[in-house]
This record gives C-alpha cells, structure tokens and sequence, in this order.
C-alpha cells in the first residue's frame, strides 16, 4: 500500500494532487438517500471515487469540523470571503476511515445539518443508508422519489 | 513534499515567459465527469466530495478544499442527449449552473458546493437526465 506522505501543513488542493497521482479511486456501492423538504423528492448522495481513496487512506482529508466551522463563518451575513482556510490545510488529517466510517463523514459534510441532526424525529425517517442496488433501478418519476413510510428505524437497524 | 520547486517566472526558449501566478490563477481548481442517468455516479473528478442527484436533470457537485468565496467561475458541457456518446449531437441538453429562473433550482452557490441542471430547452422547461456531463470551476481557493 502506499504510503501517505506527512501532510500537516500542506496546501489541501496539493494533498488532493498527491492522491489524484497515487491512489487508484474507489466506487463506493453506498448511498445516502436524504429528504431536506417536504415539497421536493428524495435527493441521493453519491461518493466520489477519489475522494473515497483519500477516506480509505488516511492522512489526507481534514476533520469534518472544520467545514462546519467554514460554514459558520459562510453562514455570517457580512461574509465576503473566507479568512479561516488555513483550517482546512494546518489542522492534523484524519486517520484511514472504513467505508462505513467513510460515510458517516461525506453525512456530516455534505448532508444539510437540519437532515443529519434530526433524521430520525418527526413522523418519517429523512435519510437512509443504502446500497445503490437499492435504488429503483429506472429513473421513472424520478421527481416523485420519497423514502418509503414502510421503513423505519427498527429495520435500518437490522 | 520532495521535489518542491519555487519560482515567480517560467520562460520557454522562444515564446517568451509568463509569471507562475498564470499558472496557479488559471488552472481548473476542481472539475467532475459524471454519468447522470440510471444510478448516478463520478466517473473521475479532482478536488470532489460527492454529486449529489437531486431529481431530473438537477445535480449539486460538493467539492473538498473551498473556494474563497462564491465568485468562482463554473463551466462545463454535456453530450446533449441521454442517449450514450458520442451519438448525442443535438442542440438540447442546456446545461445551467448555480441557478435558474425555476423553482426548486435557485440555490445559491457556496464556497464548497454549486448546482447544476440539465434541460431540453433554453428555457429550462423541460429537465433532462444526461449520461455525459462534465462541469469544471476556476477561482482562488480558501
């Protein structure tokens, strides 16, 4: 396996250069289907390969932390430009995660906080985890897409 | 890093020379190829988290080191139909980025994601999955 250079410190975009060069992409068969509003259908997230290496090899992505501290200061209405990105590229890379532990991050970071704090209040579940064998196989009324009601927590966790 | 070189300027022996920061300021800062039919997938990117399949013809790419703030340039294509490459030749498949006139697609862009829809028309009338859509973003990085 190769090894990942000692990358504290180093340019974000310059560590996703490094993998890019060195590590073969891994298509993930998980998605994460996910309601953020009731007046529109299911959305699906799909991981991308090459950022699914850098989740399998460790030392290269930074904490999800720091994007939700991103997002805090994007959130501010005087924002103009981000003055905290040295966030993303000083602060310690996370180890290797598992695929599964790949997937609770790409939530945390992708996901809308409203969908992954509160997934399961409420009368329905908002997001599921899912093999994409899952998915209806067609895109037929693809806009009328919802997480079934016949779900629920008790069978996610089976 | 091994291998680090610093410098302002490269020349060329004959055509002149341009400063590094050409460089650095016009390269593609993230860029994705995505089939966006059947079960929605990357097929390669640079500086991408996930794309994400909002419904017909309605992506949003999340991308992993930020950009500085939202005045990134977004371009990219499609093959034009949902039929396979390269047989799609037509003028359909108008492809829009971070916003259109129709709702739900009016999503403001952030610093690390941005939307893209797909249509039959100019008008975004009609939504239109694609199997072949590329899209690519310039601008300084956070």
């Amino acid at each position: 396996m190769t090894q990942t250079p000692s990358f504290k410190g180093t340019h974000l975009f310059d560590r996703l250069c490094w993998a890019k060069e060195n590590l073969e992409g891994v298509q993930s068969d998980y998605r994460v289907v996910y309601e953020d509003s009731v007046d529109e259908c299911a959305k699906i997230l799909v991981p991308d390969p090459n950022w699914m290496a850098c989740a399998l090899q460790g030392g290269i992505l930074p904490p999800v932390w720091v994007y939700h501290e991103l997002a805090k200061d994007e959130a501010q209405p005087d924002f103009k430009k981000h003055t905290r990105g040295y966030l993303l590229h000083n602060t310690e890379p996370v180890e290797a995660m598992t695929e599964e532990e790949a997937i609770e991050y790409l939530i945390l970071k992708d996901c809308p906080e409203s969908v992954w704090k509160t997934y399961n209040e409420g009368n329905r579940l908002k997001m599921v985890i899912c093999k994409k064998e899952q998915l209806p196989q067609t895109r037929e009324w693809r806009n009328a897409w919802k997480i079934s009601d016949d779900l629920s927590l008790t069978d996610l966790a089976a | 890093m091994a291998g680090k070189l610093i410098a302002d300027q490269i020349e060329h022996s004959t055509a002149g020379s341009l400063d590094t920061q050409y460089v650095v300021q016009g390269s593609a800062k993230a860029w994705v190829n995505f089939n966006g039919i059947g079960t929605v997938a990357v097929r390669d990117s640079l500086n991408a988290s996930s794309i994400q399949d909002n419904g017909t013809g309605y992506y949003s790419l999340n991308f992993l080191s930020s950009t500085a703030n939202i005045n990134y340039s977004v371009s990219g294509g499609t093959n034009g139909t949902n039929n396979s490459f390269p047989t799609g030749a037509s003028t359909s498949g108008d492809i829009r980025f971070h916003t259109s006139n129709a709702s739900p697609y009016k999503v403001q862009p952030t610093t690390s994601a941005f939307t893209i829809t797909v249509s039959q028309d100019l008008n975004m009338g009609v939504p239109m999955d694609i199997e072949w859509a590329s899209a690519n973003i310039h601008g300084e990085l956070a």
